[in-house]
């Protein structure tokens, strides 16, 4: 972790927001929120800790969603098997694009997670049977979770938060483990993780599939959430999107990610209403955020907390 | 005699014209300290490079216990047995002293397994072999700041720690003394002599002192062919090498 307060405060504050967020916005709109908190973080497993620039997660978020979508349609299978199998899917998916993928670095790497988003849309958008197509697929069923009814949309967003803290949860665990340990050294100098004997090519793979898995996990619930996969979902443009939550939250660590989400996913209803140009704006905070805040939201906020004690400081005396 | 650890016949790199290793063959005895001298740009690196795969070979062999490993991708060399250090300093800058050399004991205890559910500090045995590594070169006081932050020498000591707690079988040192002190550089020079017998080592050096003093066998090196070969007394009398290297 690179922020300065202690963990437990950072897990304290995300817990408060998920409690929080359903009251201060509507309810679907507070659960795409986490759901794009998945994807969102997910994504910083790619582009924080590998270093991997990925523009292709929409595609991933989209098989996941689809491959939910048509378990719950056609083979009424319950929630979580879908959602399972879903990410499995996504993850398998994933595991071979990104295993060819970081056979190429840099800006070579993010032209071919692109090219494999846009092929993977194509797919999508001819394949009508499975995806309905242009029109997206609806009438995707929400049934009961082990007994418990998450058709009210506040019961939904419970279910899509427990979810979010799940996944949240256990990709802490992935980037505390040896393993997330061994992608750190990838990012920073590949050629020494090689050379003191690591498979750089296979860990960035798996690091690609996992990340795959959590953003198919997300699909799925997002497929639930209006019972409905559009085909914009895979669209190139939700993967710039994607990458935008991560970048203004922030890639130090897996919390900034998360307040991105929130950021991107208001920002988005609001501004969409009022200027259908907003899409310019994000560009611009983008710009702002690579050029002076590196660090993302999660940055600027240490910051202001800095600034704060210290005119408190200077008034004391 | 015994199978060397380390042989190359005929071993090549050409950058387009530029043939930086020209046909190499050098064998290296078990636990000895070999040392590779020869002036600037004469392909040393470039041959190390070649041993660990950075790069590709052109042409040639390279043999590791009687197997030809020339074909192998350097994790692979790696794993078997093979570490190196760089000349340039090549460590994790973000992660601590500790971590950085926990990683290549890690790698070297599982055999690089992708554990991504257990904590580091469950591995036990890896945090072992780092802390003695670390040791070994005197940065256990430092451990637990970020590479980063350490002095540049300090940083050539780290250096040197994360290529031992791989506890490879052969060493292959790129200048450990670069950028150091006299001082520093002595210290050094006993440190990698001490490995030998218990480890074979390869290394290139510029530092004289540190050369004569330490190795058991030089190899001069010169616009990528190998001119001498020889103990140090040797060498030092040898009238090609006082001609292309020894400047006297
Ligand atoms: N990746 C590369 N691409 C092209 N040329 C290279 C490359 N690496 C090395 N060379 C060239 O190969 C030759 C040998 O370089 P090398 O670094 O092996 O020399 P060296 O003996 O290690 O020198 P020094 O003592 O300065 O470290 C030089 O002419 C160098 O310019
Ligand atoms: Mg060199």
């Amino acid at each position: 972790m690179r922020g300065g307060s202690p963990f437990s405060l950072w897990w304290a504050a995300l817990l408060t927001g998920i409690v929080v967020l359903p009251f201060a916005i509507p309810p679907s709109m507070a659960t795409e929120v986490v759901i794009y908190g998945i994807v969102a973080v997910a994504a910083n497993l790619l582009i924080g800790y590998a270093g991997l620039y990925s523009f292709g997660q929409a595609a991933f978020f989209g098989v996941g969603g689809y491959m939910t979508a048509n378990l719950l349609l056609h083979l009424d299978l319950p929630v979580l098997p879908a959602l399972a199998l879903g990410a499995v899917v996504s993850g398998l998916v994933a595991a071979l694009v990104g295993f060819v993928c970081v056979r190429r670095t840099g800006i070579y790497f993010i032209m071919l997670t692109f090219a494999f988003n846009q092929m993977i849309f194509y797919i999508a958008y001819q394949w009508r049977d499975a995806t309905g197509g242009e029109d997206g697929l609806s009438g995707v069923p929400r049934p009961d979770v082990l007994g418990v009814d998450i058709g009210a949309p506040i019961a939904y967003y419970a279910f899509a938060a427990l979810v979010f803290v799940l996944c949240f949860w256990a990709m802490g665990r992935i980037v505390a483990s040896p393993f997330g340990r061994i992608v750190v050294a990838t990012r920073e100098n590949p050629r020494r993780a090689a050379s003191v004997g690591f498979d750089v090519t296979r860990a960035q793979t798996a690091i690609f599939a996992m990340s795959g898995a959590f953003t198919g996990l997300a699909g799925g619930l997002y497929a639930m959430l209006y019972g409905l996969m559009p085909i914009d979902a895979v669209n190139w443009i939700n993967s710039g999107n994607i990458v935008f939550m991560v970048l203004i939250g922030g890639t130090g660590n897996l919390f900034g990610p998360a307040a991105g989400a929130v950021i991107f996913i208001i920002l988005q209803d609001v501004l969409s209403v009022v200027w259908a140009r907003w899409p310019l704006l994000f560009g611009a905070v983008v710009i702002a955020v690579v050029l002076y805040f590196q660090g993302g939201f999660v940055e600027l906020f240490h910051r202001l907390g800095r600034w704060a004690t210290a005119r408190r400081k200077a008034r004391a005396r | 005699m015994t199978q060397p650890v380390l042989l190359t016949e005929g071993l090549s790199k050409a950058f387009g014209a530029n043939v930086a290793v020209a046909e190499v063959s050098l064998a290296v005895r078990e636990g000895t300290l070999h040392t590779i001298i020869g002036p600037n740009g004469a392909g040393k690196t470039t041959f190390f490079n070649l041993l660990t795969r950075d790069l590709p070979v052109s042409a040639g062999h390279i043999y590791y216990r009687g197997d030809e490993i020339t074909a192998l991708k350097p994790h692979q060399v790696a794993a078997r047995g093979v570490g190196r250090s760089y000349q340039i300093t090549s460590v994790f800058p973000s992660l601590t002293v500790l971590e950085n050399a926990w990683l290549a004991a890690y790698r070297k205890e599982t055999g690089g397994r992708l554990d991504f559910w257990s904590r580091p500090g469950a591995y036990t045995g890896a945090d072992d072999k780092a802390r003695a590594a670390l040791g070994r070169v005197g940065l256990d006081g430092v451990a637990d700041r970020p590479a980063r932050e350490l002095s540049y020498g300090d940083q050539r000591l780290l250096e040197i720690a994360v290529t031992l707690a791989a506890e490879p079988k052969l060493l292959l040192f790129d200048e450990p003394t670069s950028g150091l002190s006299a001082d520093e550089a002595r210290k050094v020079g006993t440190l990698v002599r001490a490995l030998v017998p218990a480890y074979t080592v390869v290394m290139i050096e510029h530092n004289m002192d540190v050369v004569m003093a330490v190795s058991d066998r030089i190899s001069v090196m010169q616009f990528g062919r190998l001119i001498a070969d020889g103990d140090p007394a040797q060498i030092r009398d040898d009238q090609r090498v006082r001609d292309a290297y020894l400047g006297t």
